[in-house]
């Protein structure tokens, strides 16, 4: 029952972040992102 | 079964064809949906983003970013993958992950195979604390920026997916590489030659996603159960276990990535996989179909 209620309240968390997330334009922020091409994060430089 | 959920998955986020016609990577708006395993985004067929690309960009741009009032700290990409791992633990490593799939075909060749040393899969939680978390807080240039440490220095899936093809794709490019590169391919030829010799090396020593899926192995919906009645301790699923664990001395141990191979090989059907919201005697059986 305990652990019932650790996964129920870890989902909830988790979509709570999501949303807080989401609100805080963090999509646009990664589309922006991952629209261009890193050459640091790939190694090219 | 699990191979077809391995190739639907490979092409759903390596969808992108159209590069080939226009030699420009996809800049839809689908990118700012992160897959649950490590894809890069920067490689010329990816549809969708990395998680822990994504991470650690925000991460490195924290500083500056709380001086202009944003207040981005990769919450969308945490929960994202925190409800995956609390769903079903770590096992998007064994039916979802590309380069999981990867490193399965590559143990096929046949060779001498050998055994990791357990004490090393710890390496990968390292990993995930200084490489994902805090060197890109952490360390910062003037401006207050960090890098994405695990992408630009460690990250093999990158190398293969984005930053080989990008040669290939853009030949102006191949002025531009450096040391880095080649330290970046030389890590990436020592993980393939491992790939042949070792049971899914880099998802055992260096991934830092799987560490982080594992972390909710004993508390995610979907368990496995080991029928301790049943199970003689024949080691028959230790061999053919992908992570090289034994799963009777612990069902749901952090490195298990739920692939059912076990369940599979069992000859006294003693393994199971179970959903749960439950205590350990309640919620339905899964997985006991065999096809």
């Amino acid at each position: 029952m305990k652990l019932n209620k650790i996964r129920i309240g870890l989902i909830f968390f988790f979509l709570f972040l999501i949303i807080l997330g989401i609100n805080l334009g963090e999509i646009r922020e990664i589309i922006k992102k991952g629209t261009q091409i890193c050459l640091s994060c790939i190694g090219i430089r | 079964m699990r191979r077809c959920f391995q190739l639907f998955w490979l092409f759903l986020a390596n969808g992108y064809l159209f590069f080939l016609k226009d030699s420009k990577i996809y800049q839809g708006p689908i990118k700012g949906i992160c897959v649950p395993f490590l894809n890069c985004y920067s490689c010329p067929a990816a549809v969708a983003s990395c998680p822990i690309g994504a991470l650690q960009h925000f991460l490195s741009r924290i500083r500056p970013s709380l001086k202009v009032g944003i207040y981005q700290f990769g919450l969308f990409v945490i929960g994202g993958i925190g409800l995956i791992g609390i769903l079903v633990g770590r096992m998007v490593c064994g039916w979802a992950c590309p380069f999981g799939l990867l490193q399965e075909m590559l143990y096929k060749i046949p060779s001498p195979k050998f055994h990791l040393p357990p004490f090393l899969r710890f390496i990968k939680y390292g990993v995930l604390i200084f490489f994902v978390f805090l060197l890109p807080i952490l360390i910062v240039d003037k401006m207050g920026y960090g890098q994405s440490w695990f992408c630009r220095y460690l990250c093999p899936v990158g190398t293969l997916e984005a930053g080989i093809p990008a040669l290939f794709l853009f030949p102006s490019l191949r002025r531009q590489i450096g040391l880095l590169f080649f330290n970046k391919v030389f890590i990436l030829s020592v993980l393939l030659v491992m790939m042949v010799l070792f049971k899914r090396p880099f998802c055992r020593l260096l991934c830092p996603l799987g560490a982080f899926y594992g972390l909710f192995n004993h508390v995610s919906l979907v368990q496995m159960e080991v029928d301790k009645n049943r199970c003689t301790k024949c080691n028959l699923c230790y061999e053919k276990c992908p992570m090289g664990i034994k799963i009777y001395e612990g069902p749901n141990q952090v490195d298990c990535i739920r692939c059912l191979i076990c369940r599979d090989v069992c000859p006294f059907q003693a393994i199971s996989l179970r959903m749960s919201l439950g205590n350990s005697h309640k919620g339905g059986r899964l997985g006991t179909c065999r096809n």
